[in-house]
């Protein structure tokens, strides 16, 4: 794999990203539901400050990962289906170089609308009270979760025979991703979820749980995440990074690029 | 082709394909298809449409698998198979109804095939650029792509194709939707590529087009390769010639049947 093929690849992507009327429709429609639910936050919970802070993460948590499951799909399904894939890997890529350039360049985009988004956060805190000590570490969670959905959502993409079935099942992965870590954390404290501690075991081991990601509870404890525990999760999402992208590569080398 | 090597540079070998083309529905697109292209010639494809020439062409860039059989270019004697040398920068292309990157301005694609070409092979970025003046896009440079009409589309992806020296050009259908000012500079480009040495393997319906340009072609009816044809021994019309070919397949079908 080369680098700097990558590379040009990335910055390709991210800026045609840049001027996606998509990407940019999503962006403003995420700020919008945003402020929406700040809005809603501040009238609905007596603490305003808590109340604006988990309505805001919520929606920005949903909003992201639609961002990271529905552009990736969506550009590169173009490509695939218009055959710009042919143009661009007649260039001289491998398949590796672009699936792993593709990548990287959706997950710039995503990181660059997060960190938008995250200002907003901020600065909506700010107005109705003070930031909490915690507030980064929840900020943290999402944007090491965002690499792997995005990674799930490029492989699908690249593997599936339409767009809608790509959505479908890039959604799918995300949603089993969060519930598998809610049913184990359920069934340790409910009795009742207890049948499913488990099927949920046995998901947690194909499935990355992307509820390891959600950070928000931290941010509300008294104490501070340690260390180890930022680089474990980053670490963990790695893993399954390399892991969707490596089976991604391996399927997408033996593909017939119609 | 009288001045030309006569090296074999690509050769198909019994190449089938089936495809899927539609739920749990298959198509043999390609039966047993063997030629092979010698370093230095135009060679051609035509055919009806859904004949297989397009297959052909992705299974030389190495887009698509052969279910049976063998393919490879020649480096020297050793056999290379069509990813690597595509690879190896060696193999430009242009698909058919060249579309992509709309909301890019031509200067930025140019920048982007520069900075990938400069990886895949020794040029300098002048070196790569020299093709953008001799073709001429320089001046769409501010446009979008999405702003471009086909014949200049065409341009910028036969631009692509041609960036950094490769030895052979793969074309899909180059010409065709082309006005006859761009179709008349297209074939100008291309034998001025060929005299420097390109090999220039291409697909089209335009038999004008194939006359003037190609030292060879093959028919291709039905997924199969039904004649490969010198052109300098063809007496006659090529459009004529091609109609009866394709009239008598029909014929010996029908009296088969």
């Amino acid at each position: 794999m080369k680098c700097e093929k990558v590379r040009a690849l990335v910055r390709f992507t991210v800026k045609e990203g840049l001027r996606n009327k998509l990407l940019l429709a999503l962006l403003l429609l995420s700020v919008v539901i945003f402020f929406g639910a700040i809005m809603l936050g501040r009238i609905t919970v007596d603490d305003t400050a808590r109340g604006v802070f988990e309505f805001g993460h919520f929606v920005i948590f949903i909003g992201i990962a639609a961002i990271s499951v529905v552009y990736p799909i969506f550009n590169l399904r173009r490509e695939i289906e218009t055959r710009v894939y042919h143009t661009t890997l007649g260039l001289g890529f491998t398949r590796s170089e672009f699936l792993f350039g593709k990548f990287i360049g959706y997950t710039i985009l995503s990181w660059l609308i997060y960190v938008i988004i995250s200002l907003l956060f901020v600065i909506s805190i700010k107005m109705f009270g003070t930031l909490p000590k915690n507030f980064f570490t929840s900020i943290y969670g999402l944007f090491i979760e965002i690499p792997v959905i995005v990674a799930i959502s490029t492989v699908i993409a690249a593997l599936s025979s339409g767009t809608i079935i790509a959505i479908f099942l890039a959604t799918t992965f995300v949603i089993i991703g969060h519930v598998v870590g809610l049913v184990l954390n359920a069934s340790r404290i409910e009795f009742y979820m207890a049948q499913w501690k488990v099927p949920a075991l046995i998901l947690s081991f194909v499935f990355p749980v992307l509820d390891y990601f959600n950070l928000e509870d931290f941010v509300l404890a008294p104490g501070i995440m340690p260390w180890h525990y930022y680089v474990g999760l980053a670490a963990y999402a790695l893993f399954y990074v390399m892991a969707f992208l490596g089976f991604g590569i391996w399927r997408f080398e033996d593909k017939d690029l119609l | 082709m009288s001045n030309k090597e006569l090296r074999t540079l690509l050769k198909f070998e019994g190449i089938s394909k089936i495809l899927e083309v539609g739920p749990a529905t298959y198509n043999r697109v390609l039966k047993e298809v063997s030629f092979a292209v010698k370093k230095g010639e135009i060679f051609g494809f035509v055919g009806q449409n859904g004949a297989g020439k397009s297959t052909i062409l992705k299974i030389a860039m190495g887009y698509l698998k052969p279910d049976s059989g063998e393919v490879f270019f020649y480096e020297g004697d050793n056999k290379i198979l069509p990813k690597q040398f595509v690879l190896k920068g060696r193999c430009g292309f242009l698909a058919e109804n060249f579309q992509a990157y709309d909301e890019m301005t031509v200067e930025e694609v140019v920048n982007f095939a520069v900075a990938t070409k400069k990886a895949a092979t020794e040029l300098s970025e002048n070196e790569i650029l020299e093709v953008v003046d001799r073709i001429g896009i320089r001046d769409y440079f501010p446009k979008k792509m999405k702003q471009l009409s086909k014949g200049m589309r065409q341009k910028v992806g036969l631009t692509l194709a041609v960036m950094g020296n490769p030895e052979v050009l793969i074309l899909d259908e180059p010409a065709s939707g082309l006005d006859p000012l761009h179709r008349y500079e297209f074939k100008n480009l291309i034998k001025e590529l060929n005299a420097k040495g390109v090999t220039v393997i291409f697909s089209s319906h335009l038999l004008e087009d194939v006359r003037d340009l190609c030292d060879r072609i093959a028919i291709v009816h039905g997924g199969e390769i039904v004649e490969v044809l010198d052109l300098s021994k063809l007496e006659g019309d090529l459009e004529e010639y091609f109609v009866k070919r394709i009239k008598k397949i029909y014929l010996s079908k029908a009296e088969e049947e």
